[in-house]
């Protein structure tokens, strides 16, 4: 019983003595200059194209800034080390959390390639299939008709009819798209030249 | 210990010594104590929605370089200076409570209140002109203000059938000539990537599945009338590439959270403002600004996150 009371002394005393140090006002403001030059830091490489590592370079800046503003503005480097125990252990958490969220979703097109099915990278692999089926089409006709100039329809391709009824159906969505008379462009309709690729 | 803590100073003068705490002290460690677990909650809280952020990057990433073009980078430094400067005068104002400078203080405070407003202001502009242009999440994105001038003036309606909510429908005024080709250009010229434009109006005949569809969700927008007002008219259904809706819906629910965090740190602000001129504060006691103060920092270290996130994507 007697121990209790002394170690709820202690940590009394150990925040009391800890959360009230005074920091330097030119800490303050050392800290608010770095912060706005990291700013400036993460804004100017935004600006220069260094490739796919521009994402992981501005966290990296964020975690600077935010170490700053969390050791010196909440004073989170002179606090009780129960408090700093508390916000780590958050943000272990977070990096949990992402780190189990992005095994599964790395993993998903293995899982997707297995099965057959189509969970979440549906849209891509439609995208890829619509380029393909645009190409065999185009292909075929440049054989039928091999002087023709590429009309307005290669200039869209996107709006073939094919693709057009292929964007909004799902490969496999297993109900019924009542969209799918709506956005087909009807033969005879006012896009000119694509139906007769239909017809051919 | 040589500083006059709470401890030391005899019981009638310490007013702000609840009777359930046994010193000041303790007191202060239960405050400091629950601000933290609060602050450990928040990050896990807000963390959620940017682990959403993180999937829907990972699945579309063309989506999150198109969609974020519309986003103003000044603007959105602009708030991140005015956030961090917000932060420093916070400092500053528990700075001040700790020498026990009560004017410099509510001064800090009233600054901090200041620029916390100046951010919901540039935040109002950045707002404003999203919704003037269409730029929304989920089904209310239109993106109407990236047509032309021209179209633009002729436009009647844009909008979204539920039955296809994919596509945004845009009708024109009947005797204006709108081609595909120019519409396609006037969504070019404004990053706003286009899958497929088809000309709606003809093929607007309603099947009986549609109509019931229709019915279903009875909506203004899938009104059967509307729809049969549809043949003759001048209407385009647009497929926009990628999902610029969900890179908006995710922007408007970051800042829009974090948002909503300023706006409770103001009347907060407020709040201890207020106790400062009553004269609740001395320097044995100052812990309500303290923990208002970490509360801010918090709002200033979520938007350090969210400003290269959203706004400099590349």
């Amino acid at each position: 019983m007697s121990e209790h009371i002394s170690k709820g002394a202690a940590l009394d005393t150990n925040v009391a003595a800890t959360a009230h140090a005074i920091t330097p006002l030119r800490v303050y403001l050392g800290v608010f200059a770095a912060l706005l030059a990291l700013t400036g830091v993460t804004v100017g490489l935004s600006y220069a194209d260094i490739g796919p590592g521009a994402l992981y370079l501005a966290l990296f800046v964020a975690l600077i800034k935010a170490g700053l503003v969390v050791g010196y503005f909440m004073h989170l480097k002179q606090d009780a080390r129960f408090h700093q125990l508390i916000f780590f252990r958050s943000g272990a958490v977070l990096v949990f959390m992402f780190a189990f969220t992005f095994i599964d979703l790395v993993s998903r097109p293995a899982i997707v390639a297995e099965q057959g099915t189509l969970v979440l990278g549906q849209e891509r692999e439609q995208v890829a299939f619509e380029a393909e089926l645009r190409q065999r089409l185009s292909a075929a006709k440049a054989a039928a008709q091999p002087t023709a100039s590429p009309g307005p329809s290669a200039a869209a391709p996107a709006a073939t009819p094919t693709s057009a009824a292929l964007a909004t159906a799902p490969v496999s969505d297993a109900s019924p798209s009542p969209e799918a008379g709506a956005t087909a462009p009807r033969p005879g309709g006012a896009d000119a030249g694509t139906p007769a690729a239909r017809s051919r | 210990m040589s500083k006059p803590t709470g401890d030391q100073a005899p019981l009638l003068q310490q007013p702000f010594l609840q009777h359930h705490f046994h010193s000041a002290a303790q007191q202060e460690a239960s405050a400091k104590l629950g601000m933290w677990l609060f602050l450990a909650q928040e990050l896990v809280f807000f963390g959620g929605i940017f682990l959403a952020y993180g999937a829907v990057r990972y699945f579309y990433p063309e989506t999150m370089l198109s969609a974020h073009e519309h986003l103003s980078v000044p603007m959105g430094a602009l708030n991140t200076a005015v956030l961090i400067t917000s932060s420093l005068t916070m400092a500053l104002a528990v700075h001040a409570a700790q020498r026990g400078a009560l004017r410099a203080l509510r001064r800090n405070l009233l600054l901090t209140v200041a620029l916390a407003g100046a951010f919901l202001v540039v935040k109002y502009v950045e707002y404003a002109h999203k919704f003037h242009d269409g730029l929304l999440a989920g089904n209310y994105l239109t993106a109407h203000g990236m047509l032309d001038d021209d179209q633009g003036a002729r436009l009647q309606q844009a909008f979204r059938l539920r039955a296809s909510p994919e596509q945004v429908h845009f009708r024109f005024d009947a005797r204006y000539p709108v081609t595909r080709e120019a519409l396609l250009r006037a969504f070019g010229a404004h990053k706003m990537p286009v899958r497929a434009i088809t000309r709606a109006d003809a093929a607007l005949t309603v099947s009986e599945p549609q109509l019931a569809h229709a019915r279903a969700f009875n909506g203004a927008l899938d009104d059967p009338a509307v729809w049969g007002s549809q043949a003759g008219s001048n209407t385009f259904a647009v497929t926009f590439a990628g999902k610029p809706h969900i890179f908006f819906g995710l922007y408007f629910a970051m800042t829009a959270l974090h948002g909503l965090h300023v706006l409770i740190g103001m009347l907060l602000l407020g709040w201890v403002w207020r106790r400062a001129g009553r004269g609740d504060f001395s320097r044995a006691y100052f812990t309500p600004v303290e923990n208002v103060g970490l509360y801010w920092h918090l709002v200033d270290l979520i938007w350090i996150f969210l400003f290269p996130l959203l706004y400099l994507v590349r």
